[in-house]
């Protein structure tokens, strides 16, 4: 041990005497020594300016600014679903963080029935006995109401009732209530998708990576109004069971509305579930929808070498096969020529050519426009069509299904077809997306570009010399045919006294660009028509109103002045015939 | 281990000199407190610094935050504009009150520049005292707007004096050429040259009033 001096001084008091230690070195060593006192000094400042520092800090924080920093307003959730818009951009689909109102039963204080009675005050529209049961619930945990606004739910919180939860909760918001119901679909409960475009893109709406990009579809919000207004009039003018609708574009087989009446508000789809409204009528019933194909009808027969020429005569004379007879509603003298055919809708002579056409021919043609094979486009609710079984797929069926009866398709199948008939003949897949601008939209060839052009010239002509002249919109050049069917009975047969009226078509004739497919379900017709049931009294006039409407949007200008070619079939009818 | 050389005895007789002592400790002690101060220094700046950028996190969070919450809003606040806005809204605003209907093929124009024909100066198609047309029987080439001999018989361009005061109580109200009480949207609607040229929109303005009066 190093040698050392010690020198201890003793001070009075109680305390015994502490000794005070000196250490005096010599030389190098007592430098060191004082160093490193000088560097135990430093580290006791640097604490001390440390310790003096977070106190200042303190002191700022509670005395000079004791609201602090301020807390970031608390950050919502991410959406779980993305927005669904129309081809525009218009909303129709959108996610909330709404509130929802539970009850924790065994952490409530106080009088239950008292707080019922403040809750149902608060909340009117929540049946105050569901209330009353939920306090009461013999559970941890039970919701109370959901979708409450943030009104409601501030008033809630400041009763004060612990038990009380508000808890956030994502829910889906419709804007348009009933608009194109059936087509967006709703979610469940649980925010799954349940129907219509909600539950057919239910991974590509809940996938995280694209939640903040909206599913834009091909609809047309204006035109969908357009097309339920028209729809919705004509089923109080008629008192209808039911319509539906279909409006498509030929060249992309974008589906720029869809409706489905009577509908429902897919904000509230529990409370009206398993009702008639639920079901979707232009892509799930199928209906026969009568002399609407007639013309696909005369295409074919045109495309299989059948009607050689349009200056083809048909003897229009009442049929018999087996125990069916087949005879014309709209009776003409003499044969008629193709487009007078269309013109007059002959039932006997759309035989004739189905006829000559045969089963074979007929059901390859049925197939390739896609009307043997479920609903086209994305949705879920796709219904397959009724068409007569192999083995009963007789003459009778043939000739039958040539003039629209014994073949039950969906609205949506018959558009699809027409927009194949009018495009040039090419069946292009139908869709409720939207197509890129200027995308090309590849297709299949089922007519030739002649064919679709002349049985699209006479189209116009069933329009301004036949059955569907109601629907001719001045300056718009809609062609289309018109269809009358009786209605199934449930036990069998066809009820006489319960028709489907319809209309399928086009516009602008000249140029086809958009298809039109209206439907009717048990019209009873009304005083300015006679109380006449037929496509033509019904559905027509609904065509001409919504072609007026809509043309404007679609950009479609009306030029009185402009026809399609008619040249091919001048002289093969006669003007005014029906007028 | 490094050895520790034994320490020196000193010379207990001769105590060191106070001033070279004094100073010795001056140095050290400046030393030192140059040394605590440019370590308070160090740490209070870099304490300073650590705390400026912390609380331009906070503030770039906070705004962050706030522009979710107020995007929040700003979605809440457009989902009820367009509740409020719903399209069957506003088919029931049209059906029960304004009763607007979709317009008619005539009435659309195909190029902007038509519409420069209802600027057409007055001596192209003069107004006429149309009440007086609409009462009376008209001439038969006056029925028509677009027959020329009805535009040669009309009134001259009311820069004239005869237009301010014809003497002739016959020409007071002659027929007016482009007085259209028999067709006029049919008339516009089916031509498009220069005769088809309305009158100005007061003269359709005193047409649609003569229209209501002359009806039942």
């Amino acid at each position: 041990m190093p040698a050392g001096h010690f020198h201890a001084v003793a001070r009075p008091g109680l305390r015994p005497p502490v000794p005070r230690v000196g250490l005096r070195l010599a030389g190098a060593q007592q430098q060191a020594l004082g160093v490193a006192r000088q560097r135990l000094a430093a580290g006791i400042l640097l604490f001390a300016g440390l310790v003096t520092v977070i106190a200042l800090r303190l002191v700022d924080l509670a005395v000079l600014r004791p609201e602090g920093p301020g807390r970031p307003p608390p950050a919502a959730p991410p959406l779980p679903r993305a927005d669904i818009v129309d081809r525009h951009g218009a909303l129709l689909a959108a996610t909330y963080h709404a509130y929802a109102l539970a009850v924790r039963p065994r952490d409530l204080s106080g009088d239950r029935a008292e707080l019922a009675r403040r809750i149902a005050a608060i909340l009117p529209e929540r049946p105050a006995d569901a209330i009353a049961a939920a306090l009461r619930h013999d559970g941890p945990f039970r919701f109370v109401a959901r979708r409450i606004t943030p009104e409601q739910a501030r008033r809630l919180r400041d009763l004060g009732e612990p038990g009380l939860v508000l808890e956030r909760e994502p829910d889906r918001l419709y804007p348009n209530q009933r608009l194109a119901a059936h087509l967006v679909g709703h979610v469940s409960i649980d925010g799954a998708g349940a129907a219509g475009i909600e539950r057919a893109f239910e991974a590509r709406l809940t996938d995280p990576a694209r939640a903040d990009l909206p599913l834009v579809l091909a609809l047309d919000a204006r035109v969908q109004q357009a097309l339920e207004s028209e729809l919705d009039r004509a089923m109080a003018r008629h008192q209808a069971e039911g319509a539906a609708g279909v409006v498509l574009d030929a060249e992309t087989g974008e589906v720029l509305a869809l409706a489905s009446l009577p509908a429902f508000d897919i904000n509230r789809p529990g409370a009206e579930a398993g009702r008639p409204e639920h079901i979707n009528r232009a892509t799930l019933g199928v209906y026969e929808l009568g002399s609407t194909l007639k013309p696909l009808t005369v295409a074919m027969a045109i495309e299989a070498g059948v009607i050689a020429s349009p200056a083809e005569r048909y003897a229009v004379a009442p049929i018999r096969v087996g125990r069916h007879s087949i005879r014309d509603i709209h009776r003409r003298p003499g044969p008629l020529s193709v487009p007078e055919v269309l013109i007059h809708s002959s039932n006997v002579a759309t035989a004739r050519m189905a006829e000559a056409m045969g089963r074979a021919t007929q059901e390859a043609y049925l197939r390739r426009l896609g009307l043997l094979d479920p609903a086209p486009g994305e949705l879920p609710e796709r219904g397959r069509p009724l068409a007569p079984a192999p083995e009963a797929w007789g003459l009778s069926s043939v000739m039958t299904v040539g003039f629209g009866h014994g073949l039950a398709v969906t609205p949506l199948h018959l558009a699809s077809a027409y927009a194949t008939l009018v495009n040039g003949g090419i069946r292009r897949p139908v869709t409720f997306l939207k197509v890129p601008e200027g995308k090309p939209v590849p297709g299949v060839r089922v007519f030739s570009a002649e064919t679709s052009r002349l049985v699209g010239a006479m189209l116009r002509l069933a329009v301004t010399e036949g059955t569907g002249r109601r629907a001719d919109a001045p300056g718009y050049r809609v062609g289309g045919k018109t269809g009358t069917a009786e209605k199934l009975r449930p036990g069998g047969g066809y009820d006489r006294r319960r028709n489907i009226a319809s209309f399928a078509g086009a516009f602008p004739m000249d140029a086809p660009r958009y298809v039109l497919v209206v439907m009717i379900d048990d019209p009873k017709g009304a005083a300015e028509t006679g109380f006449s049931r037929s496509g033509g009294a019904v559905a027509a006039p609904v065509v001409h109103d919504l072609v007026l409407r809509i043309a404007p949007v679609l950009g479609v200008l009306p030029d009185p002045a402009r026809e399609p070619d008619l040249s091919a079939l001048a002289g093969l009818y006669t003007p005014g015939t029906r007028r | 281990m490094i050895p520790i050389p034994p320490p020196r005895i000193r010379n207990t007789g001769l105590p060191r000199p106070r001033a070279a002592l004094t100073a010795g400790r001056r140095r050290h002690w400046l030393a030192a407190l140059l040394m605590v101060a440019g370590t308070l220094s160090a740490a209070l700046g870099g304490y300073a610094l650590s705390h400026a950028v912390a609380a331009e996190r906070r503030a770039v969070e906070r705004l962050a935050a706030e522009n979710r919450a107020l995007a929040g809003t700003v979605r809440a606040l457009d989902a009820e504009l367009r509740v409020r806005m719903r399209l069957p809204q506003l088919q029931r605003w049209n059906d029960g009150i304004l009763g607007l209907k979709p317009i008619a093929a005539a009435q659309q124009l195909g190029s902007p520049l038509l519409v420069a024909r209802y600027l057409l100066p007055e001596t192209e198609a003069p107004p006429a005292p149309v009440p007086a047309v609409l009462a009376g029987p008209a001439p038969a080439a006056a029925t028509h707007p677009l027959q020329p001999a009805a535009r040669e018989g009309g009134p001259r361009a009311p820069s004239s004096g005869e237009a301010r005061g014809p003497s002739d109580p016959a020409r007071a109200m002659p027929p007016a050429p482009a007085a259209p009480p028999a067709a006029p949207p049919a008339g516009r609607a089916g031509g498009s040259g220069p005769a088809d040229r309305g009158p100005p929109p007061s003269g359709l303005l005193r047409l649609v009033e003569a229209e209501a009066v002359r009806l039942p």
